[in-house]
């Protein structure tokens, strides 16, 4: 590689040899940075004159009057090296270098067309030659990395094939299991295991991979896998390949048999390639099935128990939409693919919903229902809206949800969700159930669900409180107001639910006063300085035979004036009556059968309505409710309760 | 701990995701039905991670996820599936989702999906 030295020519000034010597002082003391000049005679460069040598010279004795009136001549150096324009630097290099040792440092003349251009400096010339230098080794030693790993490379390729040729072939071979790899160009490579053959039925060397697997599979699927197989091949990050894979389906039909798929990316230092491991489980998974039903049911029963409200309402939701919703969507909207995007993300989500309530073979079904929109979104050209109507018609939402239903009235009993309990299901069945899990499921999934069979008997008060929650927020959101999750606190009490359902129901009445009438609209509460949502908390304490329950919320409170209006008014007691009695009596007016009736209209209707039974309720297991509220600040439920055994 | 931002529009998926999130040291700092909600919710709470759902009204998940990686490089999106929806796990793999988790939730990869998705560049 030959450098020329045309990057290092740096600008220098001239001056006629008849100029004197005092002019080159003015210059170099105006001038610290500079090395030195150039002298030429007319435009010939005929000397060069360096700060040290000049100041060297006029620093001697006399020589400061012997050289400042005379001309620059007397003092340059004449013997000067001149190099052209297009030398290279190894040349002048080794010409600067040959110079005698008073002489090494100073400048070379660049001429072009002889005359002069510049003149490098020998500093800047060392630092540039040493880069060049180190830019060599650089080089060099690359190159011999590269060789080196080129050797690397060329060992392990003969390493693998010789394993390929030894053990490893007859161990996949015998695995019963189908290894294959395939490259970037999706060509399966010579060597796979011999199980291939069977599950294929053929010899697979060089054929493409996605028409060996596609025999069976939609086309969307075979998209799919081609876009898989392209950003794993030019994905560097192992983690993204991974992730990319594992959308890939893990079992797929070939030739009538189920074979299982596993995916691996196998990056060698030669190229990278997806390795397949194929599996007939043909067999295993007609056993499996029944099996994998049988619990799926199980799972099913303890997510109804466990969620009776939302699972029930998912199934009025499902049944609604096919006879309303979908209508309201196709009445209320001119754009036919709206609509359809509509009904389709809607049957979407409750397929979702459902799975997530363990209610497979409603969610199957709604699966393949969101395969025919999905089909007809692709195809919105030859749709019109009468085949939308046509389409939801035909959907049958009873038929939809009936396989679930069956199975959940065979273990529950018929109807029951009609039944208006929190819980629903006999405690003899619940015992069958426990007994199913014991059979079905081992270990950590066995444990975790007899825990939430064992809850159903027992169960902690807070979690009898903490279930009133949701169905409280959507009372509270119905009336355009908004209040947070409960705030439970304090002992972890447990009773036997069965002793107390007629009081725990009650207390339903407790929660719709609180947001009826205690929580403010959110406005209201802003304007009062108080946060947006409300606030309802319960604190329980444990005590000797009994525990203490309170519910409270951070409402309106309750005004005294009133309920003294309302009692006198609905002629419960006299004026004069009502007069002497204190705020704790009035507040027991409220629990009073006369005052709290449902039929009510007036502003305080529904203030009370309820609470009579609730005293009713708590009092029929010999315990008591009393009230406490402060007027715009708060209304809290104390109840003193037995344990009953 | 991670501050999360759950986006469904199923507010069954939301709390079931929400329940199995604080079995973890991790936070749920918001929750948001469709793409537009989210995308004002990032820009607001500025979470470590969003679960997004794909179907969604409004805005669908995938282009709520555009719209957040374009605004911010550095967000990690993890997507919300049903079956069957490979191909759209690709689109949202393609344009910066980090992970993916199907429906119906299993508990140990909705957990292990966000440990890799916070450690992921």
């Amino acid at each position: 590689m030959r450098e020329t030295i045309a990057k290092l020519v740096q600008d220098v000034s001239i001056f006629s040899i008849e100029v004197k010597g005092n002019v080159v002082h003015e210059y170099f003391e105006a001038n610290k940075e500079v090395e030195g000049i150039v002298i030429a005679d007319v435009d010939k460069p005929v000397g060069l004159l360096m700060r040290t040598d000049f100041y060297q010279k006029v620093g001697r004795q006399f020589g400061y009057s012997l050289y400042m009136n005379r001309n620059i001549q007397l003092i340059m150096k004449s013997h000067i090296v001149c190099v052209d324009i297009s030398c290279d630097m190894a040349k002048i290099g080794f010409i600067a270098m040959n110079r005698s040792k008073d002489d090494l440092y100073d400048f070379i003349v660049v001429l072009e067309d002889d005359k002069c251009a510049g003149v490098v400096s020998i500093r800047e010339l060392l630092i540039e030659m040493s880069k060049t230098k180190e830019r060599e080794i650089e080089l060099l030693s690359k190159q011999q990395l590269i060789l080196k790993k080129a050797n690397e490379v060329e060992k392990i390729h003969s390493m693998e094939i010789e394993q390929k040729n030894s053990s490893i072939k007859n161990l996949l071979n015998n695995a019963g299991q189908g290894f294959l790899l395939f490259g970037k160009d999706l060509n399966i490579y010579p060597e796979y295991s011999r199980e291939c053959i069977e599950i294929f039925g053929k010899k697979i060397e060089n054929k493409n991979i996605l028409d060996m697997l596609a025999l069976s599979m939609e086309d969307e699927n075979i998209q799919i896998m081609r876009d898989v197989f392209s950003n794993v091949f030019n994905e560097p990050s192992k983690a993204k390949n991974k992730i990319y894979l594992s959308v890939l389906p893990q079992i797929i039909k070939i030739n009538k048999k189920s074979i299982e798929i596993q995916w691996k990316v196998i990056n060698n230092l030669s190229q990278k390639s997806i390795m397949i491991i194929l599996t007939d489980i043909t067999e295993k998974e007609i056993l499996e099935n029944k099996n994998i039903e049988e619990k799926n049911n199980v799972k099913l029963i303890i997510e109804t128990i466990k969620h009776k409200e939302e699972v029930n309402s998912a199934f009025e939701n499902l049944k609604n939409f096919f006879t309303d919703g979908a209508y309201e969507i196709i009445n209320g909207c001119n754009d036919k693919k709206q609509i359809l995007y509509e009904i389709y993300r809607i049957v979407h989500t409750m397929k979702g919903d459902f799975a997530l309530y363990s209610l497979h073979n409603t969610s199957k079904r709604l699966h393949k229902l969101e395969d025919i929109l999905s089909v007809m979104l692709d195809n919105m050209e030859n749709v019109n809206i009468y085949d939308i109507v046509e389409l939801v018609k035909n959907v049958n939402g009873d038929k939809i949800i009936s396989k679930d239903i069956k199975t959940i009235d065979s273990s529950l009993g018929d109807g029951y969700f009609e039944k208006d309990d929190l819980i629903a299901v006999s405690e003899e069945r619940l015992n069958d159930i426990e007994e199913e899990i014991k059979r079905k499921y081992q270990g950590k999934d066995q444990k975790d669900m007899l825990v939430i069979i064992n809850n159903l008997k027992f169960t902690n008060v807070k979690h009898i409180i903490g279930s009133y929650n949701d169905y409280t927020k959507s009372m509270a959101e119905k009336l355009d107001k908004v209040i947070d999750d409960f705030k439970i606190y304090g002992d972890d009490v447990y009773i036997d639910k069965k002793r107390y359902t007629k009081f725990i129901r009650s207390l339903i009445h407790i929660f719709k006063n609180i947001v009826d009438h205690g929580i403010e609209e959110p406005d209201a509460r802003v304007c009062a300085g108080k946060a947006e949502y409300g606030e309802i908390s319960c604190y329980i304490e444990k005590a000797e035979g009994k525990f203490i329950m309170n519910i409270s919320d951070d409402g309106n409170g309750i005004d005294y004036e009133i309920i003294r209006e309302k009692a006198i008014e609905k002629g419960i007691y006299s004026r004069n009556e009502i007069d002497i009695f204190t705020q704790e009596e009035i507040l027991e007016i409220i629990f009073m059968d006369k005052f709290s009736t449902k039929n009510q209209v007036s502003m305080l209707s529904g203030r009370g309505v309820g609470l009579a039974a609730v005293r009713g309720e708590i009092e029929n297991i010999g315990g008591t409710v009393k009230m406490y509220t402060q007027k715009g600040k708060f209304t809290r439920f104390e109840f003193v309760v037995p344990m009953i055994e | 701990m991670a501050k999360i931002l759950i986006v469904d529009d199923s507010s069954i998926s939301r709390k079931k995701l929400k329940r199995i999130i604080e079995t973890s040291n991790h936070q749920v700092i918001g929750e948001a039905t469709d793409g537009n909600e989210a995308y004002e919710k990032y820009e607001e709470l500025k979470p470590d991670i969003v679960t997004m759902d794909i179907t969604m009204p409004n805005l669908d998940g995938i282009s709520a996820l555009k719209k957040i990686m374009n605004s911010y490089e550095d967000a990690k999106v993890i997507m919300i599936t049903a079956l069957g929806q490979g191909n759209k796990i690709l689109d949202a793999l393609n344009n910066g989702a980090k992970n993916y988790i199907t429906k119906p939730f299993d508990e140990e990869k909705v957990l292990t999906s966000i440990e890799e998705a916070l450690t992921s560049e």
